[in-house]
């Protein structure tokens, strides 16, 4: 089954919309396969959302598939995918002629649940955002409830790492230079506390990038131009 | 130095005033740069020395901060990137996380501290370290960390394998499943065997499960080995456990419905799980079936060998330019010693030239003062000292110098003074002889050792007595004392006729008059002779008293040597034709004297006027002096001997009715220079004598003329008496 195009230019709620409407042909297609005919009614459309809002409600029904799932996100994957945003960061530390060093391992802290990695990768994104911010360039924020926080799961996890990954992806193409970010491989089982460990890694590199970008607004070269596609 | 000229505007105290401020400070403007011109000399050594330091400082200061670290630093990072690489493998190899904390401890400790201490000298240096390597080794080294961080972060996951993560995410819940099928169909088939089943159906159920078992086994070895004969054999094991599963398959109508169900399920995922095998395989035989492994050999083993291969370079270099460079100080240290022994000679060559010159030009002005000084101290005031500078040495040579023309008018002052004196006391035509406290003489003039028949000399210095007469010299000195308690100006001896002893021990009348003379040696006493009215009454009497021309010729000349000491006198006259002056035989020696070749020489001349000092005084009708007769041009008689025995001579004229009757002449043995009162006191006597002469002719004259009309009264008387009747 092939992946959708990645629409051009900045996403909005309605390329989302479409996205989704693609993923529900999905699980037609699959219900009629399966021989279900039961068929869901789907909610009003609302005439203004907000695409924090959208992100949210992704968020809840992706965290309601998850559940449907015999194999769920595990915090391997959110790991892997957190290790993906530190290689990208690391592409986005780099000097001309210099290629950067993830920072090292940070200790090792026991009992952490999801929410803490998601607490962690959230100040990560909150970071990135200022670095858009300093850069002068458009970035998604994410207003979440503290209350949402203190429910979340892996997969919500793994969704904010997906995002930050994304949005780390889409500052590194604007780079005028830049080598491709490492490729990862699977870790294996993970705990959460191992995924806490690794997002202070990308919380570390992130702090040097607000420097560097603080020290040099126009790191990432002439914003006027049309910036590339999302992935 | 070129002296200055005389400036006279200089000397004046207002000139003076006015520039005493500025050259107040001359001669210390030139002591301080002849100081500092010495000063200048050392400096400028001590500055070459300076230098030459600094490049020694230079030179060393690389060797020590710039090529030795270089190397050492070359070699930590060397030894640092060749421990993280054994870490690294034995981290991949062991999976021990002692070679992760040894990884990082080589990079902490060694490798980027050395970085950044060729970086910092990198800096630091500039281009003279010529380190431009270490930017290439930072860009390795950086990479090679990047590089030993991922491999270190993926060698011990699952996915570091991908081969073996594929075999157990993906193959092995499928095979299990088939195993599960597998077995499910022989439970069923050992059920139904009791009703007479085929046992092929079992066997071949049971092959494919032993032989597909098997074969995950062989695979799972492979996955790990990678080995070719295991790869053989699973591709084997998997044939025969295919071909029983066709076996199987061709049984299937003699299977129940559920094992037909087990066995198309099984047919089904047999299919995905061969495409599998294929996908593991060819995962394995990849180059990087060992993801940690394969970064590790094809990145950062040649990354490595790169950054030690530059590091190598680099430490190499700086150490061979560590060696260049103590080579280089160490003939710099020599050449750095020898220059400074150089150095020190010429800079005490040239502060001895440059201080012997100042010195030299400072101290020759005051030299140069300090000659003049015991010049005038010896008496000497000769010329003026050249003023070679205008500063207080040129003001101090002027004011020398005027001080010293000063002093010189002073003493010419002084001397014409003593010379108009000495020129009064000698030509007074009295005797002076001078005696201080003790009687002892200090000074005499000519006349009075002419008159007592000394020498000046041999009269300085004795007592008075010796010119006193013997019956008077015994209590003489009492009388000396008792005078010189109470100095005062008297005449000595006034009411009695005073005699004096001369040399030969005859007594000559003399009349003393003594004054007191307070000087800075003490008391002197003055012992003027005054002869003037003597000679001249003496004389006067003397002719007055014979009515004999030559007696009265002869008393004058004995009168004139008597007082004024001369020893010889004598007359010549002029002859009937009055044509010449002849010698008389009118003669005065003193007694006990021999001059009898003069006199004989004497005899024998004639002078006419002019001629000889006779000759000059006949012509003239004057007095006339000659200092000494030896050596006169015009003194014939000198001519006529080797040696006439006199010296000093003077002469003057005896006139009647201005008519050179006589010229009287006078000799002594010493040389005496003109005493022109003397030579007035002679004009005076010869106009006397020559007054009472023609008195004595006028009145000889007037008795002859009476004589003569009484006799010719008498003839009368006669001639009347013969005649009359």
């Amino acid at each position: 089954m092939d992946e959708p195009a990645v629409p051009p230019g900045i996403l909005g709620p309605k390329d989302v919309y479409e996205m989704l409407g693609e993923a529900l042909n999905r699980i037609h297609r699959v219900k009629n396969a399966l021989g279900i005919v039961e068929q869901s009614k789907p909610p009003p459309l609302k005439a203004a959302v907000q695409p924090s809002q959208v992100f949210i409600a992704i968020v809840d029904a992706n965290r309601e598939v998850n559940g449907l799932l015999d194999q769920q996100f595990s915090p391997g994957d959110v790991f892997q995918q957190v290790t993906v945003a530190v290689a990208n960061t690391a592409r986005l530390l780099d000097s001309p002629g210099e290629i950067s060093t993830p920072p090292d391992v940070p200790e090792f802290e026991r009992r952490k649940r999801p929410t803490d990695v998601y607490r962690r990768l959230l100040d990560c994104f909150e970071k990135v955002c200022r670095v858009g911010e300093i850069s002068k360039v458009p970035m998604l924020r994410i207003e979440l409830a503290e209350e949402q926080i203190e429910k979340a799961e892996p997969s919500d996890v793994y969704d904010i790492a997906s995002l930050l990954v994304s949005e780390l992806t889409y500052l590194r193409r604007r780079l005028p230079v830049s080598a491709p970010p490492r490729r990862t491989y699977s870790p294996g089982r993970k705990l959460p506390s191992h995924v806490y460990q690794r997002a202070g890694i990308l919380q570390t590199q992130l702090g040097a990038l607000i420097a560097r970008a603080e020290r040099n607004p126009g790191w990432l070269g002439k914003q006027d131009e049309a910036p590339p596609p999302k992935p | 130095m070129k002296p200055l000229p005389p400036n006279p505007e200089a000397d004046s105290p207002a000139s003076l005033a006015r520039e005493g401020f500025l050259r107040s400070r001359r001669i210390e403007a030139r002591l301080f740069r002849s100081h500092l011109a010495v000063a200048a000399v050392g400096l400028f050594l001590l500055g070459l020395s300076l230098l030459l330091t600094v490049y020694l400082r230079h030179q060393a200061m690389g060797l020590a901060r710039v090529h030795g670290p270089a190397a050492q630093s070359s070699l930590r990072a060397l030894e640092g990137v060749e421990r993280s690489l054994a870490a690294l493998r034995g981290w991949v190899v062991l999976d021990d996380p002692q070679f992760t904390e040894s990884r990082r401890a080589a990079w902490s400790g060694a490798i980027d501290p050395a970085l950044e201490r060729l970086q910092e000298l990198d800096r630091r240096m500039g281009r003279g370290a010529d380190l431009g390597s270490v930017r290439e080794v930072r860009s390795l080294l950086h990479e090679l960390k990047e590089i030993q961080w991922w491999v270190e972060d993926v060698a011990q996951t699952p996915g570091n394998e991908p081969a073996r993560d594929m075999l157990m995410t993906e193959l092995k819940p499928v095979v299990d499943d088939i195993y599960e099928s597998i077995t499910a169909m022989i439970d069923d088939e050992v059920q139904r065997g009791g009703e007479g089943r085929d046992h092929q159906i079992l066997a071949a159920m049971a092959d494919f499960r032993g032989y597909f078992t098997r074969s995950q086994t062989t695979l799972s070895m492979l996955v790990g080995s990678g080995s070719s004969a295991d790869q053989l054999e699973f591709e084997a094991l998997l044939k025969f456990a295919r071909k029983r599963f066709a076996d199987l398959e061709a049984y299937s109508g003699s299977l129940g419905p559920a094992q037909q169900e087990y066995l198309g399920r099984i047919d089904e995922e047999l299919e995905y799980c061969i495409g599998l095998f294929g996908r593991v395989l060819a995962r394995r035989n990849a180059p990087d079936w060992n993801i940690a492994r394969f970064r590790l050999r094809e990145e950062a083993v040649p990354t490595s060998q790169q950054a030690t291969s530059l590091l190598s370079t680099l430490a190499e270099r700086e150490g061979q330019r560590m060696r260049e460079s103590e080579n280089k100080l160490d003939i710099l240290t020599n050449t750095s010693i020898g220059l400074a022994v150089l150095f020190l000679l010429a800079m005490a060559a040239a502060a001895r030239f440059v201080a012997h010159r100042g010195a030299v030009t400072l101290a020759r002005p005051i030299t140069n003062l300090s000659q003049a000084t015991r010049e005038m101290a010896a008496g000497n005031l000769g010329e003026d000292i050249p003023v070679v500078s205008e500063d207080e040495l040129g003001e101090l040579t002027h004011s020398f110098n005027r001080m010293r023309r000063s002093l010189r008018e002073s003493a010419e002052a002084l001397n014409r003074r003593e010379a108009e004196s000495r020129t009064v006391i000698e030509s007074s035509p009295s005797g002076m002889i001078m005696t201080d406290a003790k009687g002892e003489i200090v000074m005499l003039n000519k006349q009075a050792a002419a008159l007592f028949g000394y020498t000046r000399e041999e009269l300085l210095g004795q007592q008075i007595e010796v010119l006193v007469p013997d019956h008077v010299r015994g209590h003489h000195h009492k009388l000396r004392e008792g005078y010189m308690k109470h100095p005062e100006v008297r005449a000595m001896g006034a009411s009695r006729d005073l005699e004096g002893r001369r040399k030969d021990g005859t007594h000559i009348p003399v009349e003393i008059g003594l004054n007191p003379i307070r000087t800075d040696q003490g008391l002197r006493v003055l012992a003027r002779q005054a002869m003037e009215a003597r000679l001249l009454h003496q004389s006067v009497a003397m002719a007055s008293g014979t009515e004999d021309f030559e007696e009265a010729l002869q008393q004058c000349i004995d009168t004139v040597c008597k007082v004024t000491g001369w020893p010889i006198g004598h007359v010549c006259l002029p002859t009937r034709d009055n044509e010449v002056l002849e010698s008389s035989e009118i003669w005065h020696f003193e007694p006990g004297t021999d001059f009898q070749t003069f006199r004989d020489a004497t005899a024998r001349s004639s002078f006419a006027p002019g001629v000889g000092l006779p000759g000059r005084i006949w012509e003239s009708g004057e007095p006339h002096w000659i200092v000494n007769v030896q050596k006169d041009p015009n003194f014939p008689r000198a001519k006529l001997c080797d040696d006439l025995g006199v010296a000093g001579a003077f002469g003057f004229p005896i006139k009647i009715a201005a008519r050179t009757v006589a010229v009287l002449e006078f000799f002594t043995a010493v040389e005496l220079e003109p005493d022109e009162n003397l030579m007035i006191l002679a004009r005076s006597v010869g106009e006397q004598v020559g007054r009472v002469l023609e008195r004595q002719q006028a009145q000889e004259d007037l008795r002859v003329a009476k004589d003569a009309a009484e006799a010719a009264s008498v003839a009368k008387s006669d001639f009347l008496a013969q005649h009359e009747p």
